[in-house]
C-alpha cells in the first residue's frame, strides 16, 4: 500500500535532465524528414500593445519556435545620467525619479544612499522607518501593476483593474505622505522631505488590514487557473548558474532558486530591525517568478505593519545643508528594488555637482536574458517571458 | 519478479501449457477425448501466447518509434496503448471461451454432448485475468496512480476556473470605483503639488521678498522672479514672478526652499490650456487679481 | 412529418387570399423584421458588453452617450461609417473587400431556422420561426462553415504575412472545434429523433437536454465559445505582441462589418444553446397567467431570456480567462473535447436503444399522432419521465439504474464543486498564523 501511495506523490516537472533538454533541443532544430524553411524575421516594434514601453525586438523564427531575441533599445532614452552631472544634488532628485518611474522611492533611496555614503549625517530612526514604510508601500505598487500588465498580456482582462484599484489605494496614502502620486522626491538625504500625519497612518493601517483579502482574491482567479498555469509552467526557464551568470536579481533570481535578497544580504537603513522571509521558488520558469512576487507583496505588508506599529518618535530628517557638498570619493550603493538590484555609482570631487552618477538599472541587466529564455519557445510564450522579467523601459534606457 | 502472485501465476500458466499439450494430442493414446474440465482449461493457452506475442511485438514498435520521431520518445504513449490492449485481450480471452461449443477447429470439442454454461468461461476469463495481474502488478499500479492523478488534475483545472469565475463574479456586486469627473471629483489633500501660486501673510500682503532662492533650486530654471531695488528700504521688491508649468516637474523643491513659504504647490490639478504658450503662468498678477480675503494664506517659514 | 409541426407562421397567417402572394409578402416581412432585429440586437450587444465588461471590472461601461450610454452603438456606428476606408496599395481587392461580406453573411443565415416562440393560432400551433427547414441544424452546422472561408479571404487579401498566418490560425481553430461541435449536436439530434430546430424543442418537453447531456452541453458552449473566435480562445484576433490578426488592415465600415459579425455570432451561438440544450422557449407559464391567447408572447421572453442568460455567461467567461496558446487550444480540441463527445454519444446511444425516457428519440412520431402528447408542447410536465420506468425490459431497467448513478456522480461533482469554491482558497488565514500578524 505504501508503494501504491508512493506513486501518487506529486512530482516535480522535469526541466533540466538530459531528455528535457534533448527535448527542448530538437524543437530548435531543423527536422531533416520536414520542408526546407528559413528563418523568417519577426519585428515586435516599438509600440506594443502590451504596456511595457517601447523596447524593440527583432526575433529569428523558424515558423513558430524562436531562435534568437535580439532587444534593441534607446527609445526611451532621456539622458539621465549625463543631465545630472550638470545638476546640483537635491536639483537632480525629480530627474533620477523618472528613471524606473513605477517605484520612484527606491531611484530616491539609491541616490540618498550615495550621497549620504560620501557624507557624515546621522539619519534619524524614525526617518529610516518611515523610508522603509514608503518604499515598501511603492514595492506593493510596483508589483501590482505588473500583476496587471503580465495578465493583460496573457488575456486576462480583468485581473488588471483590481489590480489598479489597490493600487489607487497606494497612491492615495503616498499621496497623503509625500505630496505626489507617482513620482515622490521624498527622500532626501538626511531624512524624509516631510513628517507623516495621522491620516497617512491611518490610511496604511487600513490599507493592511484588507489588502491580504485582495491578494487572496488574485491568487483564486489567476494562480491555479488551468489556462493561466498550462500558459506559465516550463517556459522561459533559466537556470540557477546561468541565473547567476547573467547577473540577474530580484525576483528573477530568487524564481531560479537563488536564496539572494539584498535587505537580507547586505541590509541597509531600518531593515535589519524588521522580520520577514525572503521569497524563494526552485521552479526557475515563469510561474517560479510569477509566486516569488506574490509572496513578496505579502511579504511587504508585513514589514509596513510592523512599520506603522513601531514607527519611533522622533525627527523626520537631519540637520543637512541647503546645497548638499558630499566628501570627494567613488561611492556605490545598491538597494533592492522590485526589479532587482538598483544600483548608485557617484564619483563626486567635493563640489556642489557629482563629476559621474551611474544608475545599474536591474531592468537593463535582466532584459539581456530574454534571449537565453527565449530560445526553443514559441511567440505568445515570449510575451508572457517578457512580462515575467517585469521591465520598465525608464529603467531600462534612463 | 520477486512477486509471490507472479510466481504462482507463472506456475499456472505452464500447467495450462501443459494441459493443452495433453488434449491436443492425448487423442493419440486414448479413444474419446480427454475429460472435459481439462478440456476447458485447454483453450486458454492459445489466446495466451497470442497475447504474449502481442506485448511482445508492441514493445518492439514502442522501440522503433523511439527512433523515429518524438511521439515515440515519450514511453507514456506505449504505456497507455498497452494498458488499453491488455483490457481488449482480457475481452478476447473471456468472449470466445463463451461461445467456444461453436468453434470447430478442435473437432474433438465440437462434438461435446452438452452445452457450456456461461459461468465456466467466465471463471476461465478469471483465470486468464489472474494471470496478466500478477505479471503486471507493477505496472498496473503505475497506471492506477496515473489514473488517479490525472482525475484530481481534471477536478483541480475545473475548480480553479469555477473559483475564477466566482471572483468575478462576486465583483458585479461591489460598488464601482469610477469617479465621474467632473460631477463629482475626488478629494485631494492640501498639499498635494499641483499648480504654483504666490502666498499672502494674515494682512493679505506679499510675502514673497525676492530672494531668488527658488529660481536657482529649479532643476530646469522655471522659475523667473523679477525684482526692484526700493530706494527707501533698501529690500528687493517682487514686480514680476513667471512659472512655466508646461515642463514643471511638480518636484516641489522650489516650495521647500523657500524661506516664507511664499511659493506653494496648491492642490489644483485641473488646469489645461489650448497653447503652449497660457501656461507660463504670470503668477504676479493673479496675486494682485484675488482681493483681500481671497488672496490665498501661507505660513511663513519652509 | 404532418403540418402540426412544420407549420411555420407564415403558413399559419393569411393576409390576401392569393397563395404565392402570402408567403411573398409575408417573407419579405418576416426578413424585414428579422434583419432589424438583429441589428438593433447586435449593436446593443456591443453596449451590453461593454457595460457588463465594465461592471465586472469594477468600473462603469460607456453612459455619457445619452442616459447610460444607450447612445453609444449609434454613436460607433456614425464613426465608423465616416472613417476612411484604406485599402492597401498591393491588396486583393476581390477578396479584400468581399471578405467581410462573407464573414457577416452566414450570420444572417443562421436566422432563418432559429425558433423564436409558438403562438396558438386557429386551433393549431404556429411556430415562430422564418422557416422551420427539416434538417435545420444541419443547415446551421453547414452555413457556419462558410465563416472560413471570409477569414481566409481577409488573411490573403491584406497582403501582410501576419495577417494570412492569424487567418490561418483561426481557421485552423474553427475547423478543429467544428469536430466536436457536430458529435455535439449528433447526440442531441439522435435524442431528439430529427433534424429540424422546432423538433428538437419540441422534444424537449419534459426534461431539457442539457440534464441528460451534460457533457455534450459542456463540449458544445465550448465549441461555441471558439467558433466566435471569443476569449479564451481569441489569440488569432488579438494577439498581443503580433497585429490583430486577420482585421488588421481593415478600417472603418468594413472593421465594423467583422465586429458585429462577431457580436452577431455571440447572439446566434447562445440562441442555438437555448434552442438545443436549454429548451428553447419552454419556460413556466408567466406569473398571472397570461393564457393562450399570449403564448406568442410567453414563449418569446423565454426564449430571450434564455439566450441572454447565456450571453451572460459568455461574457463573463471572456472577462474571467485568460487565453490560450495555438497549440494548447488544439491539444484541447483534439485530445479532450473530441473524446468527452464521444463519450456523450456513446451514452446517448445507449439510451436511445434502452428506450430511456430522457433520451427518448421517438418523441416527434408520437406528437404527429396526436393524443394528449399534442396539448404538452406548450407546457411541459417533468414528472412523466419516472413514470414508465415500470414498463422497461431488465436491461433497459439496468440502464435507466446505470443512468441514475452517473447523475448522482454528476451532481456529486457539482455540488462538491460549487461547495468547494464558496469556500475559497485563504492563503492569508495560515500565513498571518505563521507570521503572527
Amino acid at each position: 500500500m505504501a508503494r501504491m501511495l508512493r506513486h501518487m506523490r506529486p512530482r516535480p516537472k522535469d526541466l533540466f535532465s538530459e531528455r528535457a533538454k534533448y527535448e527542448r533541443d530538437a524543437r530548435l532544430e531543423k527536422r531533416t524528414d520536414t520542408l526546407d524553411t528559413e528563418d523568417l524575421i519577426l519585428n515586435m516594434g516599438p509600440q506594443h500593445p502590451s504596456t511595457h514601453g517601447v523596447l524593440r525586438l527583432k526575433v529569428k523564427t523558424d515558423g513558430e519556435v524562436v531562435k534568437e531575441v535580439i532587444p534593441y533599445l534607446g527609445y526611451l532614452h532621456r539622458g539621465i545620467e549625463k543631465n545630472c552631472e550638470q545638476k546640483e544634488y537635491l536639483q537632480f532628485f525629480p530627474i533620477v525619479d523618472r528613471a524606473d518611474y513605477l517605484s520612484s522611492m527606491f531611484n530616491n533611496m539609491i541616490c540618498t544612499q550615495a550621497i549620504e555614503n560620501l557624507m557624515d549625517v546621522e539619519v534619524p530612526d524614525r526617518a529610516q522607518w518611515i523610508r522603509v514604510a514608503v518604499m515598501e508601500l511603492n514595492r506593493i505598487a510596483s508589483h501590482l501593476l505588473w500583476f496587471g500588465t503580465f495578465l493583460l498580456d496573457l488575456g486576462a482582462l480583468t485581473p488588471f483593474f483590481y489590480a489598479l484599484r489597490d493600487r489607487e489605494d497606494l497612491m492615495d496614502i503616498l499621496e497623503l505622505a509625500s505630496g505626489a502620486r507617482l513620482l515622490y522626491n521624498y527622500i532626501r538625504p538626511g531624512g524624509v522631505r516631510s513628517d507623516v500625519n495621522p491620516a497617512f497612518i491611518k490610511k496604511s493601517h487600513e490599507f493592511v488590514k484588507k489588502f491580504p483579502g485582495y491578494i487572496d482574491e488574485y491568487e483564486e482567479l489567476v494562480t491555479g487557473n488551468a489556462i493561466f498555469v498550462e500558459r506559465v509552467t516550463g517556459v522561459g526557464v533559466i537556470s540557477k548558474e546561468r541565473a547567476v551568470a547573467r547577473a540577474l536579481s530580484g525576483p528573477m533570481l530568487r524564481g531560479s532558486g537563488v536564496n539572494w535578497d539584498l535587505r537580507k544580504n547586505e541590509p541597509y537603513g531600518a531593515y535589519p530591525k524588521f522580520k520577514f522571509d525572503v521569497a524563494v521558488e526552485d521552479g526557475c520558469d515563469v510561474m517560479a517568478r510569477y509566486k516569488v512576487r506574490m509572496m513578496e507583496m505579502r511579504q511587504s505588508t508585513r514589514i509596513i505593519k510592523q512599520a506603522l506599529d513601531g514607527l519611533p518618535e522622533g525627527e523626520y530628517t537631519a540637520k543637512v545643508p541647503a546645497i548638499l557638498k558630499p566628501k570627494a570619493g567613488v561611492t556605490y550603493a545598491r538597494i533592492e528594488s522590485p526589479r532587482g538590484e538598483l544600483g548608485a555609482y557617484l564619483v563626486s570631487d567635493g563640489t556642489k555637482k557629482p563629476v559621474r552618477f551611474h544608475l545599474r538599472a536591474p531592468s537593463f541587466v535582466n532584459l539581456a536574458a530574454i534571449d537565453e529564455m527565449g530560445r526553443g519557445h514559441m511567440i505568445a510564450d515570449l510575451v508572457a517571458i517578457l512580462g515575467s522579467v517585469d521591465i520598465v523601459l525608464g529603467d531600462v534606457d534612463r | 519478479m520477486g512477486n509471490p502472485i507472479a510466481f504462482f501465476g507463472v506456475l499456472f500458466f505452464v500447467w495450462v501449457l501443459l494441459a493443452y499439450a495433453a488434449a491436443a494430442y492425448g487423442h493419440i493414446f486414448s479413444e474419446g477425448g480427454v475429460s472435459d474440465p481439462l478440456v476447458i482449461l485447454l483453450m486458454g493457452p492459445p489466446v495466451v501466447v497470442a497475447f504474449a506475442a502481442g506485448i511482445w511485438g508492441e514493445w518492439l514498435l514502442a522501440k522503433k518509434l523511439q527512433q523515429y520521431s518524438i511521439w515515440g520518445a515519450n514511453l507514456a504513449w506505449y504505456r497507455r496503448f498497452l494498458y488499453g490492449s491488455l483490457l481488449v485481450y482480457t475481452y478476447l480471452i473471456t468472449d470466445p471461451l463463451a461461445n467456444f461449443h461453436e468453434l470447430s477447429f478442435w473437432n474433438n470439442v465440437s462434438r461435446l454432448p452438452f452445452p457450456l454454461p456461461n459461468i465456466v468461461a467466465q471463471a476461465i476469463g478469471v483465470a486468464a485475468v489472474v494471470i496478466i495481474v500478477s505479471v503486471a502488478w507493477t505496472h498496473l499500479l503505475r497506471f492506477f496512480a496515473f489514473v488517479w492523478d490525472k482525475v484530481f488534475l481534471w477536478w483541480d483545472q475545473a475548480f480553479s476556473i469555477a473559483l475564477g469565475l466566482k471572483i468575478t463574479a462576486v465583483h458585479l456586486a461591489r460598488p464601482k470605483i469610477t469617479v465621474e469627473y467632473p460631477e463629482k471629483k475626488v478629494d485631494v489633500p492640501t498639499y498635494f503639488r499641483g499648480r504654483h501660486e504666490l502666498m499672502a501673510d494674515e494682512e493679505g500682503n506679499m510675502l514673497c521678498t525676492a530672494c531668488l532662492a527658488c529660481e536657482r533650486v529649479c532643476p530646469d530654471r522655471l522659475i523667473v522672479v523679477n525684482s526692484i531695488r526700493n530706494p527707501e528700504t533698501k529690500k528687493l521688491e517682487l514686480v514680476g514672478f513667471l512659472c512655466d508649468e508646461s515642463r514643471c516637474y511638480f518636484c516641489g523643491l522650489c516650495e521647500d526652499v523657500c524661506p516664507n513659504g511664499a511659493i506653494r504647490l496648491t492642490n489644483v490639478y485641473d488646469y489645461s490650456a489650448y497653447e503652449r504658450n497660457d501656461l507660463i503662468l504670470d503668477l504676479y498678477d493673479e496675486f494682485y487679481k484675488h482681493t483681500g480675503k481671497n488672496k490665498p494664506r501661507g505660513e511663513g517659514g519652509a | 412529418m404532418s403540418e402540426f409541426v412544420t407549420n411555420g407562421i407564415l403558413d399559419a397567417v393569411q393576409i390576401v387570399p392569393w397563395p404565392f402572394a402570402n408567403t411573398a409578402i409575408l417573407m419579405a416581412l418576416g426578413f424585414l423584421v428579422c434583419v432589424l432585429f438583429l441589428v438593433v440586437t447586435v449593436m446593443y450587444l456591443t453596449l451590453i458588453e461593454r457595460r457588463l465588461l465594465g461592471f465586472i471590472q469594477i468600473r462603469l461601461g460607456p453612459n455619457r452617450v445619452g442616459p447610460q450610454g444607450i447612445l453609444q452603438p449609434i454613436a460607433d456606428a456614425v464613426k465608423l461609417l465616416l472613417k476612411e476606408d484604406i485599402v492597401n496599395l498591393n491588396a486583393d481587392r476581390l477578396s479584400f473587400n468581399l471578405a467581410p461580406a462573407v464573414v457577416f453573411m452566414p450570420t444572417i443565415l443562421a436566422f432563418v431556422v432559429l425558433p423564436f416562440g409558438v403562438a396558438a393560432l386557429n386551433q393549431t400551433y404556429s411556430f415562430i420561426v422564418i422557416k422551420d427547414l427539416n434538417v435545420g441544424i444541419l443547415y446551421l452546422m453547414a452555413v457556419s462553415s462558410y465563416t472560413i472561408i471570409g477569414l481566409l479571404m481577409a488573411g490573403w487579401g491584406s497582403n501582410n504575412k501576419w495577417s494570412l498566418v492569424g487567418a490561418m490560425r483561426s481557421a485552423a481553430q474553427i475547423i478543429s472545434y467544428e469536430v466536436p461541435m457536430v458529435l455535439a449536436v449528433l447526440g442531441v439530434v439522435v435524442a431528439a429523433g430529427t433534424m429540424s430546430m422546432v423538433g428538437i424543442v419540441n422534444a424537449q418537453y419534459h426534461v431539457w437536454f442539457f440534464i441528460p447531456q451534460i457533457l455534450g452541453f459542456l463540449v458544445y458552449v465550448i465549441t461555441g465559445i471558439s467558433e466566435t473566435n471569443r476569449s479564451p480562445f481569441d489569440l488569432p484576433e488579438a494577439e498581443s505582441e503580433l497585429v490583430a490578426g486577420f482585421h488588421t488592415e481593415y478600417s472603418g465600415m468594413k472593421w465594423a462589418l467583422f465586429f458585429l459579425a462577431e457580436y452577431a455570432n455571440l447572439f446566434i451561438i447562445s440562441a442555438i444553446i437555448t434552442t438545443l440544450f436549454l429548451g428553447g422557449w419552454h419556460g413556466p407559464a408567466l406569473p398571472g397567467g397570461l393564457g393562450m391567447n399570449l403564448l406568442w408572447l410567453t414563449s418569446i421572453f423565454w426564449f430571450l431570456a434564455k439566450t441572454y442568460a447565456m450571453v451572460f455567461v459568455l461574457i463573463w467567461v471572456r472577462a474571467t480567462l485568460p487565453r490560450f496558446r495555438v497549440d494548447q487550444m488544439m491539444s484541447f480540441a483534439w485530445k479532450f473535447l473530441l473524446p468527452v463527445a464521444l463519450v456523450n454519444f456513446f451514452i446517448v446511444a445507449l439510451g436511445v436503444a434502452y428506450r430511456h425516457p430522457w433520451y427518448d428519440g421517438t418523441i416527434m412520431s408520437r406528437i404527429a399522432s396526436g393524443g394528449e402528447y399534442a396539448t404538452k408542447i406548450a407546457r411541459p410536465n417533468f414528472w412523466d419521465v419516472f413514470v414508465v420506468f415500470s414498463q422497461l425490459t431488465p436491461e433497459e431497467k439496468a440502464f435507466y439504474i446505470v443512468v441514475v448513478f452517473l447523475t448522482a456522480v454528476v451532481l456529486a461533482v457539482l455540488i462538491g464543486l460549487f461547495v468547494r469554491v464558496k469556500q475559497g482558497i485563504k492563503p492569508s488565514r495560515e500565513l498571518e498564523k505563521q507570521w503572527q500578524l
